[in-house]
């Protein structure tokens, strides 16, 4: 008998085989369930993180801005004294 | 049955938990039978039929109905059987056919099929994760080329280009491990 014909005699009793019986049903539609529960907070999750990220955006934008017209109270102390004559 | 099926989807697709689990019990035999052939392993493969019902629930909305509902069930398993190779593919230690040396037959020409299948599995575990997914279809499934090129997304020529080299490798790896002589199948 060739090699080739040996395997595929062999497939032919493994075909045969009795698999084992599981009753998968419950443990499924538990997982579908804690699956959405999950999607969901994530989906919550995410709209907090993109709600606060456009925030973020709109305050940066502002405060870059208002960064130019600050003025040092540092600064304004020592504005007199460019004035007086040292000498 | 596809006309209840479609009703069952249906009622699915609307939010009906109950009609779901009443498709994973009309199917999970199959299914079972399927993925039996990526885990001979009992709770591995319980895993994986859950999975693959899991994963149908999810992907519900793109069953378009061309086909009837086992056979894009198969096709997820299918799929599902592969990834769970892929990730067992470093982990996974062979069964040495050494172990099958005295394998008990009913007559000369006729071994048990569940040490039939176990020999298989453990010839076939020694091929790469592409040519084993070839031949487990061909050979447990009874897939034609066409069936597993459908089943991947793969193109049919190569599926017939990988069956024939795959063949090849498993008959001298089957040559090298004299299957023939341990099945007593050589006089």
């Amino acid at each position: 008998m060739d090699t080739l014909e040996g395997i595929e005699k062999l497939a032919r009793q493994a075909r045969e085989e009795k698999t084992p019986q599981f009753d998968v049903a419950d443990q499924v539609l538990q997982q579908i369930r804690s699956e959405e529960t999950e999607a969901f907070s994530f989906t919550v999750f995410d709209l907090f993180a993109t709600v606060s990220a456009i925030v973020a955006s709109v305050v940066g934008y502002f405060s870059i801005s208002a960064w130019k017209f600050i003025a040092s109270p540092l600064m304004q102390f020592f504005a007199p004294l460019q004035e007086i004559r040292l000498w | 049955m596809e006309s209840i099926d479609r009703k069952e989807i249906a009622a699915c697709l609307g939010g009906d938990d109950k009609s779901y689990a009443r498709l994973v019990q009309r199917y999970e035999a199959q299914i079972t039978k399927l993925m039996w052939r990526f885990s001979r392993d009992p709770a591995e493969c319980e895993e994986l039929v859950q999975e693959v019902f899991v994963e149908a629930y999810f992907s519900l909305k793109s069953y378009r109905g061309r086909a009837p509902f086992l056979h894009w069930l198969r096709k997820i398993g299918t799929r599902v059987g592969y990834r769970f190779w892929k990730e067992q593919a470093k982990r996974k230690a062979l069964v040495p056919l050494t172990d099958f040396d005295a394998i008990e037959k009913k007559d000369t020409n006729e071994v048990d099929s569940q040490i039939a299948a176990e020999i298989l599995h453990s010839l076939l575990a020694r091929l790469s994760k592409a040519d084993r997914l070839v031949l487990t279809l061909m050979y447990f499934e009874q897939n034609s080329t066409r069936e597993i090129a459908a089943r991947m997304g793969w193109n049919r020529a190569m599926v017939k280009m990988r069956a024939l080299r795959a063949r090849k490798k498993l008959k001298k790896i089957a040559e090298r491990e004299n299957l023939l002589e341990k099945l007593g199948w050589i006089r």
